[in-house]
């Protein structure tokens, strides 16, 4: 890891588009500004992380027995039976939008 | 026609139906090319399958259907801004975490996906709200109860 220490006010550059710059410190934070392209996503790590974790996780999930998984189906498609009762304003729906892309392969698994 | 694998099954599909991610998921930048397959015992849930690897696919859901207060905005500095054209209502999917105990499964409502139907192009965005959570307990009918 490269360490480097900068004063209020200094900038470091990352490659040759990225300039971070330290705007204030209080105590122990540390108030950064980043100047990025507009294609480069800048994010808190623990932000990053904690969704770069759920994403694998989830994906994770496709090579196994789905039985979990047809369970919460079952369960989300009673609660819009539920709800249709009640009311059609909670009523759980497909997606709209790609139900004609996704009907010509839905008998195909 | 290509094929690609969900539990064990194989299912053609067409390379116009190619979701194109151009940068990928959140840590998964390979995942650029996905397909969405529909399959009535998972309903309302849907595949997000990837075209370009393996036994990958995600279980995802438009998110206004299992939420229906949610509807995220993308942030004004998003990158993803560009896919969309300026009057276009992307569809907005959550990513859904199947737990083993299937009463824990959650979805992620922080960095949902926005799709455009037009383009077929999307991209994952880390909403600036934190009250968003990465894991937000599905709306299980037992848990309504």
């Amino acid at each position: 890891m490269l360490v480097l220490t900068r004063r209020v006010g200094e900038k470091l550059v990352i490659g040759n588009e990225i300039v971070v710059e330290v705007l204030s410190v209080s105590g122990d934070g540390v108030r950064l500004g980043i100047v990025a392209p507009r294609e480069t996503s800048v994010h808190r790590f623990e932000v990053f992380d904690e969704i770069q974790t759920a994403n694998r996780a989830s994906s994770a999930f496709a090579g196994q027995a789905g039985s979990s998984l047809a369970e919460v189906a079952a369960q989300m498609r009673q609660r819009q039976e539920e709800s249709t009762v009640e009311g059609p304003k909670s009523k759980v729906q497909g997606p709209k939008s790609f139900d004609s892309k996704l009907e010509t392969r839905n008998s195909k698994l | 026609m290509p094929t690609l694998r969900i539990q064990g099954n194989e299912i053609p599909y067409d390379e116009k139906d190619i979701i194109t991610f151009p940068e990928g998921l959140i840590g998964l930048p390979n995942l650029s090319r996905m397909v969405a397959v529909k399959q009535s015992t998972i309903e309302p849930f849907i595949w997000f399958a990837a075209a370009n690897e393996e036994d990958v696919a995600f279980v995802v859901a438009e998110a206004q259907s299992l939420y229906p207060n949610y509807q995220p905005t993308l942030p004004d500095d998003s990158s993803a801004k560009a896919l969309f054209a300026e009057d276009e209502t992307p569809v907005v999917f959550a990513i859904v975490l199947i737990d083993a105990d299937w009463q824990k499964s959650t979805a992620n409502l922080r960095a949902p996906l926005f799709v455009s139907a037009k383009t077929m192009r999307g991209a994952q965005v880390v909403l600036n709200d934190n009250s968003f959570a990465v894991g937000e307990p599905l709306p299980l009918a037992a848990a309504a109860a």
